[in-house]
């Protein structure tokens, strides 16, 4: 590893160590390669050890308590000395996991907190907006609905207006038979003619009206539904994830 | 080496270098100096200055050398103390563990 390569390492490795922190430490490794002789492009001995190591040692050390234990007023014991590398790598180490446990932390679950405030509030605050919206936005599809049920109520009128009619006019043909037989037949010809067409309207609207009818309950049902659908779905997913 | 050198005995050799210069040295020198007496990682000594520093033991300057700048340290009054503290307590652990090295503890 040369010169240049090794102090990029040493400042990605410590990229979590303060500005002020960093900034020394690397002004003192250039310092210290700048006395060892080494240009850019000359092999740093390994005894300096990887920059992972170094940072690691840093970290420790600034991350750590001010290891004011070696500076009692009793100056050092045997007990001092010996207990001391190994508390400084506990301490080492516990910040390491708090460090990673806050980022969690802070990173995931008050994000997802903050984002349901703000759709909450986003919702209230526009509510005056989309109320009214939602409301004619319904009265729409409810007028367009009774329209479709209003035509299709008016041409099987028709249809059974045609039947009855028809009917009417064919018992009052078979009564004018006694004053004129051709009239009577015309007039049971055009009765039986109205009848058969009222039939045929009355069949087929009535027909197309319940189809109609029950296919647009279903789409209403499933414009309900859909909602509510969407929002278990999502639910399940978020679950999910959590446990993951 | 057989023997352990503990976080205060290092500190106490550092501040030993470090005093031993009137107007300061800077990291490379302290390090080869005191690689001289124990064995360590060329990069053991940098956490130990920077808490010295930072314990008012220490204080740092940076002088013009050879078109950049160096940083120096030197040695406090606060440092200075601790050095004599720490010195004292040498001479005496020393002397104790001679004196039963050579047999001439009687209990």
């Amino acid at each position: 590893m040369n010169r240049l390569e090794f102090m990029q390492r040493l400042e990605q490795a410590l990229a979590n160590v303060s500005e002020e922190e960093r900034q020394e430490a690397l002004q003192y490794y250039r310092d210290y390669l700048d006395d060892a002789g080494l240009t850019e492009t000359d092999q740093v001995p390994e005894s300096l050890g990887t920059p992972e190591k170094i940072a690691e040692s840093i970290r420790g050390s600034v991350a750590g308590e001010p290891e004011s234990g070696s500076f009692t007023e009793r100056g050092f014991g045997v007990e001092d000395s010996g207990n001391y590398p190994a508390k400084r790598q506990e301490n080492y180490y516990e910040n390491q996991t708090s460090f990673v446990q806050d980022s969690r932390e802070s990173g995931k679950k008050p994000a997802n907190g903050w984002k349901m405030i703000a759709i909450l509030l986003l919702g209230i605050l526009l509510s005056p907006i989309w109320i009214p919206i939602g409301i004619c936005v319904l009265a729409l599809i409810f007028t367009f609905f009774m329209i479709l049920v209003a035509l299709f109520a008016a041409l099987v009128a028709v249809g059974v207006a045609l039947l009855a009619g028809g009917i009417g006019v064919v018992i009052w043909g078979f009564a004018q038979i006694g004053v004129s037989v051709p009239g009577a037949v015309v007039l049971i010809g055009a009765g039986l003619l109205m009848t058969a067409l009222g039939f045929l309207l009355t069949v087929f609207f009535g027909w197309v009206f319940v189809k109609a009818v029950v296919a647009m309950f279903r789409w209403l049902v499933a414009l309900c539904r859909k909602p509510f659908h969407k929002k278990g779905n999502s639910a399940v997913q978020e679950k999910g994830g959590e446990t993951a | 080496m057989v023997f352990n050198t503990g976080a205060a005995l290092l500190d106490a050799i550092v501040l030993a270098v470090v005093s031993r210069e009137a107007e300061g040295t800077y990291g490379y020198k302290i390090t080869q100096t005191v690689r001289y007496a124990i064995e360590l990682s060329e990069s053991t000594l940098y956490p130990v200055l920077r808490r010295l520093q930072k314990d008012g033991c220490l204080e740092v300057y940076d002088r013009e050398y050879g078109g950049r700048n160096r940083r120096y340290y030197k040695i406090t009054a606060r440092g200075q103390a601790q050095l004599n503290l720490y010195e004292g307590e040498w001479r005496q652990y020393a002397s104790k563990i001679t004196e039963i090295f050579e047999g001439g503890i009687n209990t």
